[in-house]
């Protein structure tokens, strides 16, 4: 079947401070897929999400995401669903889990309007995707760092976007709340949302959750189904020749990996 | 009672009253943005600033209100500006501005031949001698700000929690840095006729700061921050009439001492140390 790339990445670099962090970078997306993004830190894989995103400009190349080249105005219209890496949030500030996840909606509501009955609808039904409606009324500072990167993966969903992207939504979570993630990619995989996760950790990466997996190290090592690309030797070569342990679900085939 | 109203028969403490109301609420409102992106010395860098403004003003026979009104907002989007593109961070940015338009301000003083008694009523408050027409611009000024703060609000509180996810949803997060930031120096050449420029930050970091320790929610902080904000202008202003004193001084000090009740009965029990930048336990 052929499949129109939700995202497609053409001889892409960019530059970070004078630094390149991407290199000649090709690469397409299928619409649909459950996509995970491993390599290093360093690697540019939150540069390679802020390039989708159209935050960061390339010095080179080509990005289009459904269909367009990225801009502010068309974030806007189309929104694309995005999970920041773990940072602290001011935990003073005052709003509740539940205005967190409202937020996920003003972009789609425009300048003027306010949130409605439908609006809180959807942000009601979030976080029970994420199993935080408990939360709700809590401030965002009085929840733990398992439960804030639920809230914010809810801000994300709340978007809803039928692309989400996720900067290691996973790191530095117990083992719950990363299997709780994985089951959400799945879920969201099922209806049809293309997702792409980055991850550092292989330890906690549970691979049979996806459909592609793609290698990048600056540039990409590798791209193609988990047991196609989960190899000693593409994993060497993305982490730049440290012997890496595998997580719960090896790739089980040594197969050759291609470059996509 | 007699003391109340006895002062409400003069028509200068009337306009001084709805001067201050006005301004109580303007800066209340802002205060809580103010406070929240942790921008407290924009206020004072910004009021120090407009001196140059008032000063050109001066020299130029313009109206001191509207000459500092547009120059200290011109001096906040360079502050902008300096920080964004020249990637200074935001406090320094202020820094250099502000000295340099207050070096401007007190160099254009100083060669001045008249002492200017206008002038010293921008630096220290003089409420009690408000003229209709600063009135009526200061009337105009609370309407629009406080108009554009409702309009924009749910996005000026989503930049203030997370800059980058309101550029991910597409909001112009830029534009509304800016507008913010015009809308603080306005509000800072307004409050600079009840409290003078010396003493802005009094009733735009204060009256916030307190409601901060009230409470979690940021709608009531505001509505909070805006009784605190009123309580201390009037009854600063009846200080400043009985007892004689630069209205700035006593508005100051009313806030200043709701902001010591509020900490006393926070619910929180926000530690005093971080409000004053000392590490939390």
């Amino acid at each position: 079947m052929a499949v129109q790339p939700i995202i497609k990445l053409e001889h892409l670099n960019v530059s970070l401070e004078g630094n390149l962090v991407l290199r000649n970078l090709s690469l397409e997306i299928p619409d649909g897929a459950c996509v995970g993004i491993i390599g290093p830190n360093g690697s540019g894989k939150t540069s390679l999400l802020r390039s989708v995103l159209g935050l960061i400009k390339p010095s080179s190349g080509r990005i289009e995401v459904m269909g367009t080249v990225p801009t502010r105005r068309s974030r806007r219209g189309r929104q694309i669903g995005y999970v920041p890496q773990v940072r602290s949030v001011d935990r003073e500030f005052p709003v509740t889990v539940f205005d967190v996840v409202m937020q996920g909606r003003i972009g789609k509501l425009g300048l003027l309007r306010r949130p409605g009955r439908a609006d809180r609808q959807v942000v009601e039904s979030c976080l029970a995707k994420v199993g935080i409606s408990n939360l709700a009324g809590k401030q965002i500072g009085a929840l733990s760092g398992g439960q804030q990167q639920r809230a914010f993966i809810a801000r994300a969903l709340a978007q809803e976007s039928s692309l989400l992207l996720l900067d290691e939504p996973a790191t530095g979570l117990d083992i719950p709340t990363q299997q709780s993630i994985y089951e959400l990619l799945e879920e969201l995989h099922q209806e049809g949302v293309t997702t792409l996760t980055t991850t550092h950790d292989l330890l906690a990466l549970d691979f049979h959750h996806f459909g592609f997996i793609s290698c990048i190290n600056k540039e990409l090592v590798a791209f193609g189904p988990p047991q196609e690309v989960l190899t000693n030797e593409i994993l060497a070569k993305t982490f730049s020749g440290f012997p890496i342990p595998l997580g719960r679900e090896a790739g089980k085939t040594k197969g050759s990996g291609r470059t996509g | 009672m007699h003391y109340l109203f006895e002062p409400l028969q003069y028509a200068f403490m009337q306009r001084a009253m709805v001067g201050t109301v006005a301004v109580g609420v303007l800066c209340a409102v802002l205060g809580a943005f103010v406070v929240l992106k942790k921008i407290a010395f924009i206020g004072e860098g910004l009021a120090h600033g407009s001196l140059a403004g008032l000063a050109l003003g001066y020299l130029f026979h313009a109206d001191l209100y509207l000459a500092g009104n547009l120059y200290t907002a011109a001096l906040a989007l360079l502050i902008g500006f300096l920080h964004q593109k020249v990637r200074v961070s935001f406090d320094v940015a202020i820094g250099i501005i502000f000295s340099a338009s207050m070096a401007l301000g007190v160099a254009l003083i100083s060669s001045m031949k008249f002492y200017t008694t206008d002038l010293t009523g921008y630096l220290f408050g003089s409420v009690l001698s408000i003229s209709s027409t600063d009135l009526r611009i200061m009337l105009v000024g609370t309407g629009v700000i406080l108009l554009l703060t409702f309009l924009f609000y749910k996005e000026l509180v989503f930049c203030a929690f997370d800059e980058e996810m309101a550029e991910v949803s597409g909001i112009p997060r830029t534009f509304l840095h800016y507008l913010l930031l015009a809308m603080i120096a306005t509000a800072v050449v307004i409050a600079s006729q009840t409290v003078g420029i010396i003493l802005v930050t009094a009733l735009l970091i204060t009256p916030a700061a307190a409601a901060y320790q009230l409470t979690a929610r940021l709608e009531r902080m505001i509505s909070i921050a805006v009784g605190i904000s009123l309580l201390s202008s009037l009854s600063g202003l009846y200080a400043s009439f009985y007892l004689n004193i630069a209205s700035g001084a006593s508005i100051a000090l009313s806030a200043t001492f709701l902001f010591v009740i509020a900490y006393i009965f926070s619910p929180k029990r926000k530690p005093l140390g971080k409000s004053l930048g000392f590490k939390q336990r």
